[in-house]
């Protein structure tokens, strides 16, 4: 699936499910405010490593700007560990572009979780989720 | 109390062998879609009666074996409660994801002190639900 965004967005965004022909050195800048960001070649693994994946990236040089991630048992559960647009991109819709991607993805599984920091509640009310308790337990990376 | 024998794998685990989970569900997963929610998950461990050979408690798992994993599951029948099955449960799954940095799972706020013991600290999630499963 390649689609483009529309609107007055001064670049042009192109979203794919797919990392076909994408590179570690298209995955710059992310993991902002994390104290031990994962290095591009970690992350392009963590993307393969995953059930789904949708990108947004620019046409123009060809940079991944923003992607979400799935997992999934395939039959109920569905989990979503990471969504991030890039600062410079963000106010744009592009993560709400994501959003409604990878849940048109996960269509057919009941259950879909996330957690989330509390600002962000009511940007995921807008897709019909509800706040929950979560728990996290994180480990540093070896 | 019947031993308990605890497996990472779902080898010789037939529907059969999955009856009364789901307690309180709605709409019950059927044992041969247990098995298939099981099989599809990334890491599982089950708690399994020894006489009787029936699985009695399960957790499962989802991760890009990489960064994240998520917890989706963990259930224990009611009569086998209270005998610290699914703290082991817990327990040996966090060992499975060793090299995963961060573990994730959404609960009832009444099991958060649950969880805490196992090192979790509570956060904000956020659930959608379909359909009554």
């Amino acid at each position: 699936m390649v689609e483009s965004a529309g609107g007055d967005d001064r670049r042009e965004i192109r979203f794919q499910d797919s990392l076909d022909g994408i590179e570690s050195s298209q995955l710059q800048g992310f993991f902002v405010g994390w104290p031990h960001p994962p290095l591009p070649a970690t992350h392009q693994r963590l993307l393969s490593g995953s059930d789904h994946v949708v990108l947004a990236i620019d046409v123009e040089h060809g940079q991944v700007v923003g992607y979400v991630t799935a997992l999934t048992d395939g039959v109920l559960s569905s989990f979503i560990p990471l969504l991030e647009v890039l600062p410079a991109y963000q106010d744009r819709g592009i993560g709400q572009a994501l959003m409604t991607r990878i849940l048109e993805r996960l269509g057919h599984l009941p259950n879909v979780d996330l957690l989330c920091d509390p600002e962000v509640v009511p940007f995921y009310e807008r897709f019909g989720m509800k706040p929950g308790q979560g728990m996290v337990l994180r480990r540093p990376m070896g | 109390m019947s031993p308990i024998r605890y497996v990472d794998s779902l080898e010789t685990v037939e529907p059969a062998h999955l009856q009364g989970f789901f307690v309180g569900w709605r709409h019950p997963f059927p044992p041969d879609a247990h098995l298939r929610m099981l099989v599809g998950s990334d890491r599982v461990v089950l708690a399994i009666d020894a006489e009787t050979t029936m699985v009695v408690g399960f957790v499962a798992a989802l991760t890009d074996g990489v960064q994240g994993a998520f917890i989706t599951l963990l259930e224990v029948l009611p009569s086998y409660q209270q005998q610290g099955i699914g703290h082991e449960l817990m327990t040996r799954m966090l060992e499975r994801l060793g090299e995963i940095q961060t573990i994730e799972l959404m609960c009832d706020p009444e099991l958060v002190p649950f969880y805490a013991r196992l090192g979790m600290t509570p956060t904000s999630g956020m659930v959608l639900r379909r359909r009554e499963p």
